[in-house]
């Protein structure tokens, strides 16, 4: 059985089939990217996977575990981090507490004892800091801790979106659009983290991109879809020589 | 300008940032400690009603400020802590049972109310709570066996364990010992993981989905903390007022609140106390203008031999006399400050406290907020 499966996800938005029976399975410690043309329902089986959608018909799982019906909430207890396509930060926030709070679902202190401030709730509480630590060296956000997000540039509030998933400590990554709106450079360092995010953090990571040169840099498997429906899968060179790739890219 | 060097993780979740501003509070509560000897009993009643509003402000800030739902009924969960506190204190029970037990069903109605907060947010929620401070209004007025209705129900001067809090300087202790205490609280809470999961409620629901938190407990749990508060509150507020009748805890009290919050900073408690000092101290101010203001004027003209100068301070004076003035200079300082000072008194602070300590290179750019218009509102 495979680390994370989806079989046969559909889901119906009135009569649009936004997702339409598709199936794909993703190994351990690669890294599966998900292409197509705008509305392929690409960002839609993202929100199926984190269940903020819930299914029309379909089964997903998870370390053999069925997460078809899982609270949106645990989602991230099992394991599964997630960024979002247009940055969903906690914007009058600092960098430091959007951290912390993806610390949440390790989250052991009790309200009473919170209300209290009691010594263990600041011992849990550096215990998470040290977590978050560990994300902002592994992204050189340091300079940025204290600042709210909403006087950071858009490319640093990106990286923080990655941080912030790492922060959660998933074992399954999903990143929506990690390059878009990023230039050049940025596309490069992002190319080089979510490698070392698979290599050093043994992350399995799960990712939609329109970048080719950032899917072809990282991806070991893409897969196609159109219309909700998928056209390809295989290697990134495989799927990009595909002639249903290029038709439901350029038409004909 | 002052730099902070951070040695140790503690140092981001002290309760004081550094010694300094720590010895500012200290500074502070001596000044909070020493008022009564210093002030005629009259103003120390009416820093005592400044505690009390500051507590209700506490309480809704943390609805308003830091989980993003808005209350327009919290009139009520004061009325609610009030008239069970005065009740229960007419039965006889102990001070401090009756006040943790009015504390507990203000906490629990919070929890009712809550519910339907869990489908419903901004104007929607607003209208909600509306209802439910008009349905309790009703209640007081009609449950007579309770509440006496509008014959009205005395309380009595509180005694704790035995001391009697009878004079304004005793109760005005009583009132700042509670302030304090709701404001530790609440810091406690906001430095730790609820705290954070009501500021990502407030920023971004989906994400905080995504990272965990459970909204629906995260949101109830916001009403029901600050509907306790707001008991605290209405129960010190029904000694302070000494004799309750329905029509005091109506919509205009509910929004004088929601005033108290804006008007002071939204998402911060130091915003919750500058606005208690407006909205508490503003009528006892409008009070003293309408007496002086005709006054001196009219000495003015007297001594300038300017006429006009007479007439017009009669003419302001007329206008502070009209019923409902009160009211309209509330609203008229609601407008001003969400359309010049979205941050409030506490921003303003923040302002001039930056100015002083990057003395002579403040730029007013540093506060400036570029518009960004990235949200998705898709998932809402």
């Amino acid at each position: 059985m495979s680390f994370f499966e989806a079989d046969q996800l559909s889901i119906n938005f009135g009569g649009i089939r936004a997702v339409d029976g598709v199936s794909f399975d993703v190994e351990q410690g690669e890294v599966f990217t998900i292409i197509g043309p705008n509305g392929a329902g690409k960002t839609t089986i993202f929100n199926l996977v984190s269940r903020i959608y819930e299914p029309t018909a379909g089964r997903l799982s998870f370390d053999g575990t069925d997460i078809t019906n899982v609270a949106p909430h645990r989602i991230a207890a099992l394991g599964i981090a997630r960024t979002f396509q247009n940055i969903e930060l906690f914007e009058h926030a600092t960098l430091l507490q959007n951290l912390l709070l993806a610390r949440h679902a390790h989250k052991k202190s009790g309200f009473f004892s919170e209300l209290l401030f009691l010594p263990s709730v600041r011992r849990l509480e550096i215990e998470h800091r040290e977590a978050v630590e560990k994300a902002i060296d592994f992204l050189d956000l340091q300079q940025y801790r204290d600042s709210l997000i909403v006087n950071l540039p858009y490319g640093v509030r990106k990286v923080t979106e990655l941080a912030r998933a790492l922060c959660t400590d998933p074992r399954l990554l999903l990143l929506d659009e990690p390059s878009s709106g990023l230039n050049v450079e940025e596309t490069e360092d992002m190319a080089f983290w979510i490698q070392d995010i698979r290599d050093l953090l043994g992350i399995t990571v799960l990712m939609v991109e329109h970048d080719m040169s950032l899917v072809s840099a990282v991806s070991d498997r893409v897969l196609a879809l159109n219309y909700g429906r998928p056209i390809a899968l295989g290697t990134p060179a495989e799927v990009q020589a595909h002639p249903e790739v290029i038709r439901a890219y350029l038409g004909g | 300008m002052r730099f902070q060097f951070k040695t140790s993780y503690n140092q981001d979740i002290r309760l004081f940032r550094d010694t300094v501003s720590a010895s500012w509070y200290g500074l502070l509560a001596v000044a909070a400690l020493a008022l009564p000897v210093m002030l005629s009993e009259y103003y120390v009643g009416e820093t005592t009603w400044v505690f009390i509003y500051a507590i209700g402000g506490v309480s809704l800030m943390v609805l308003v400020g830091y989980t993003g739902l808005v209350s327009l009924g919290h009139a009520a969960f004061l009325g609610i802590g009030a008239y069970a506190h005065a009740y229960f204190l007419q039965h006889g029970l102990p001070w401090v049972v009756s006040l943790v037990l009015a504390v507990l069903i203000t906490t629990a109605s919070g929890l009712v109310v809550g519910l339907p907060a869990l489908r419903m947010t901004g104007i929607y929620l607003a209208i909600a709570t509306l209802a439910f401070a008009v349905i309790i209004q009703e209640v007081f007025s009609r449950w007579e066996s309770v509440t006496h209705g509008f014959a009205g129900m005395p309380v009595a001067k509180p005694v704790i364990f035995g001391v009697p809090f009878e004079d304004d300087r005793s109760f005005y202790y009583l009132c700042l010992l509670f302030l304090v205490l709701a404001l530790w609280l609440t810091r406690n809470l906001l430095r730790s993981p609820t705290g954070r999961a009501w500021i990502a409620i407030r920023d971004s629901e989906i994400a905080a989905q995504s990272m965990g938190v459970n909204l629906a407990i995260y949101k109830s749990m916001a009403f029901a903390y600050s509907a306790a508060l707001m008991g605290l509150a209405g129960a010190l507020f029904a000694h302070k007022i000494a004799y309750l009748a329905p029509d005091i805890f109506t919509i205009l009290l509910s929004i004088q609140f929601l005033l108290l919050v804006i008007v002071g900073g939204l998402g911060s408690l130091h915003g919750a106390v500058f606005g208690a000092i407006f909205v508490a101290l503003l009528p006892p101010v409008i009070a003293i203008l309408r007496d002086s203001i005709p006054d001196s004027m009219a000495d003015a003209a007297r001594t300038s031999g300017i006429a006009a100068i007479g007439v017009v301070g009669e003419l302001i004076g007329n206008f502070l006399k009209k019923p409902g003035v009160e009211a309209g200079i509330f609203g008229l300082i609601l407008v001003l400050v969400i359309l010049l000072e979205p941050l409030g008194i506490y921003g303003r602070w923040l302002k001039i406290r930056l100015f002083f300590s990057t003395f002579p290179m403040y730029k007013s750019a540093t506060f400036k907020r570029q518009k960004s218009y990235m949200r998705s509102e898709r998932l809402r």
